[in-house]
């Protein structure tokens, strides 16, 4: 399409005023965030509910694609033979996620069980729009008693805090996201830093002193000193050290326990974290 | 169709794009990086109309995309924003419909896009680690899915682009 110069010259005015506006409004959002949280609450709110039932389709589908592409080698041997199977592999696939789903909330029922501290079970439903945040939206909102910052968890792991709350939906910020910290333990050495994600599987532990020992496979839990989430969560274990950085501290690689991609139902904890300390039910074990 | 019933369309349109890259796509191919729909929208609008209205269209989609986000008002707003007005100026030296000038029109734009994102974010956010490989991942995957967005927006966007023409005859 061909553009003339006078219109050339009033998308560059437009542009760049806009551009202007938009850095305005990057700096003023980082001041106040409450006005990000609004607008993005009511976004959430609207997409929330297509998400949970596009949620439900793709369930569907990729539980439809899983059962039928193993069978297609079988059909040329025996088309009759197939049809059988492929009833018997969805009843199986259906079978298995009955079971994958009751190990889930047998684990979430234990893990209720095992502290007295009041959650709220919720559903994943849809992800960052981008690639550059680690964030997953969930089915429950302030109606449920959801709150900014309120720790969630997957069993004794963390997933992350909540960063917006609507009345249906919420966002959580993840763990492994390149904006969050937490404040953690090394569980042998009880050495303290912060967790730091970097938008990876690995997230970074800082500010643990050179004279700290810690080693590589050393487990990482919660402090409970950033008042966010309780003492005692598992978070991962120690990737790699580096002792010859530069400066005062140890460059500590953690490895996240929980693949996040493939959550689906995590906990949120909604009542008074200070009186808990999950080091006593801590079961040790790591999630896939 | 009036200016107001585009805009509208677009919104709307850019509301489904970041409703599907962040659900449908993330659900079913949770090992790769989702497509960058809404600045393939973009990208769009700046090869089909590069006009002022577009360019407030392009803000609006980033200022869309933030709100989905977040964490902050704005970033994504400029970089569209940006994106928007180069392409819209060199829009007339390229052959739109050629699906390789697609491909590249958006590995290149997803690269610019994240670039100014970035600078729009540096004071106020560290920055996520492996940015290259992360990139090169999202500009590959938004490439393979530019053509056949871009047919998809024109056949729901050329309707109401041909009636706003006609209608300023």
């Amino acid at each position: 399409m061909a553009v003339p110069a006078d219109n050339r010259v009033r998308v560059i005015g437009v542009s760049f005023a806009l551009l202007c506006i938009s850095l305005f409004l990057t700096e003023y959002s980082s001041r106040n965030p409450a006005l990000t949280r609004l607008g993005s609450a009511a976004i959430n709110e609207v997409v929330a509910p297509l998400q949970s039932g596009a949620r439900a389709v793709s369930n569907f589908v990729s539980g439809v694609w899983k059962g039928y592409i193993a069978l297609w080698g079988v059909r040329a041997e025996n088309r009759k033979l197939r049809a059988r199977l492929a009833a018997l592999e969805r009843e199986n696939l259906l079978l298995n996620e009955f079971k994958i789903e009751n190990k889930r909330l047998r684990e979430l029922l234990d893990f209720k069980n095992s502290v007295k501290i009041d959650t709220v079970t919720a559903d994943v439903i849809g992800f960052d729009a981008t690639n550059w945040t680690a964030q997953i939206s969930v089915n429950r909102g302030y109606r449920d008693g959801l709150k900014v910052g309120m720790p969630v968890v997957m069993g004794h792991i963390v997933v992350g805090q909540l960063s917006i709350v609507g009345p249906g939906s919420a966002k959580v910020l993840l763990a492994s996201d390149h904006t969050s910290g937490i404040a953690a333990l090394v569980q042998k050495s009880r050495a303290r830093g912060i967790l730091e994600g970097s938008g990876t599987a690995l997230a970074r532990l800082k500010y643990v002193v050179k004279q700290d020992r810690v080693r590589v496979g050393d487990r990482i839990i919660t402090s409970g000193l950033d008042g966010v989430f309780p003492k005692g969560l598992f978070i991962g274990t120690i990737d790699s050290v580096n002792r010859d950085s530069e400066g005062l501290f140890q460059d500590i690689r953690v490895r996240l326990a929980l693949n996040f991609n493939r959550l689906e139902t995590v906990m949120v904890l909604t009542g008074d974290i200070s009186r808990v300390d999950f080091s006593t039910v801590l079961s040790g074990e790591g999630h896939e | 169709m009036s200016s107001w019933h585009t805009a509208t369309r677009v919104i709307l349109l850019g509301l489904a794009a970041i409703f599907v890259q962040a659900t449908l796509f993330k659900a079913l191919l949770p090992a790769f990086p989702a497509p960058n729909l809404a600045l393939l929208l973009v990208i769009y609008l700046a090869f089909k109309s590069s006009d002022v209205l577009g360019a407030f269209l392009a803000f609006l989609l980033g200022l869309e995309v933030d709100l989905y986000s977040g964490v902050l008002l704005g970033p994504w707003a400029g970089s569209f924003v940006t994106v928007y007005s180069i392409y819209a100026l060199v829009a007339r030296r390229l052959f739109v419909e050629s699906y390789i000038t697609s491909t590249l029109a958006a590995v290149v734009a997803t690269c610019l896009a994240t670039l100014v994102y970035f600078l729009l974010i540096w004071s106020f956010l560290p920055l996520p680690e492996n940015i290259l490989w992360k990139l090169t991942q999202e500009a590959i995957v938004t490439g393979v899915f530019a053509a056949p967005f871009m047919v998809f927006f024109d056949r729901l966007l050329r309707a109401g682009r041909e009636e706003r023409k006609t209608a300023s005859w």
